[in-house]
């Protein structure tokens, strides 16, 4: 059965960083923002990918939101 | 002299709502350069990428496609110095910002996650360290071994995305695939839904989810056009 996100999911969150940090057009040509910053929140990142996965795996089905 | 911190692009003058504010809590406003719109904030620094401002700069966004516009998301932390290096920009860029417009108009994006509850037992994603007698062979057969079933992953990943593809018709204007090497991760999916089809699309997804049951399927959106804005 297929289980929409709420917008507050962790995975939810993961879909979100990588569009918005990773995808969309640049305007500017260059990168403006720390590369460090973005390590930091890619390091955390993992860390939520593999506890959402986690408790997908052996969570109950979440209702359509 | 103020800079300018920059959320999207439109080909209509759509508005941003009295009050909104975005990344720095600045507010949002309007600027045109041709045939181009673009919503902005004055900030006078380039924003440190923040869980925080990332989810500010797409509430931003999310506010122009809620109101009936899809609009080319920019992707974060696009900072100019002032209005005069921001006018130019947009001028240099406008044929191919119009045409990724066109591309995007009346869409939006679903995200869709296939994760394997039970996967396979995947090669150790470490290596040994090639020291000692016989090292280096071990070494290079952990390797191919950990390369030959990410390939395994992402072939099945591939054929998933055209299975489910096929369901979905012609609601789907484009898509994006990328190979997921988490622990439970097959593939995640971008799709360029046309905005009409949106609940034809998650009925779609539904059915196809009951089909394969022995595979999770998270579904995220409807985003902003993200990953079709290139």
């Amino acid at each position: 059965m297929p289980e929409l996100l709420r917008p507050d999911d962790e995975l939810s969150l993961v879909e979100l960083v990588n569009r918005v940090l990773d995808r969309g057009v640049v305007v500017t040509g260059e990168v403006t923002i720390s590369v460090a910053g973005v390590d930091l929140i890619y390091l955390g990142l993992n860390l939520v990918l593999a506890s959402a996965e986690t408790l997908r795996r052996h969570g109950p089905p979440r209702a359509v939101s | 002299m103020t800079g300018r911190y920059l959320y999207c692009l439109l080909s209509d003058d759509v508005v941003p709502p009295r009050g909104l504010r975005g990344v720095g809590d600045a507010p949002v406003e309007l600027r045109r350069q041709g045939g181009l719109a673009c919503w902005v904030s004055p900030l006078d620094r380039v924003p440190d990428p923040t869980v925080e401002e990332i989810r500010h700069h797409n509430a931003v966004v999310a506010t122009v496609l809620a109101a009936g516009h899809t609009p080319l998301p920019v992707r974060y932390g696009q900072w100019l110095a002032d209005d005069s290096f921001l006018a130019e920009r947009l001028h240099a860029g406008a044929s191919d910002f119009l045409r990724a417009l066109e591309r995007v108009r009346d869409a939006v994006e679903f995200g869709v996650r296939v994760l394997d509850p039970e996967p396979a037992a995947l090669a150790p994603a470490e290596v040994p360290s090639p020291e000692g007698p016989g090292a280096g062979t071990a070494y290079l057969r952990a390797l191919a071994a950990r390369l030959e079933s990410e390939r395994r992953i992402d072939l099945r990943g591939r054929e998933i995305a055209e299975s489910l593809r096929a369901t979905l018709g012609s609601i789907v204007r484009a898509e994006r695939i990328d190979a997921l090497h988490s622990q439970h991760g097959i593939v995640s999916i971008a799709h360029l839904v046309e905005r009409s089809g949106a609940e034809a699309y998650r009925g779609c997804i539904d059915a196809f989810g009951h089909d394969h049951n022995d595979l999770r399927f998270f579904v995220s959106g409807p985003w902003p056009p993200y990953s079709f804005a290139a």
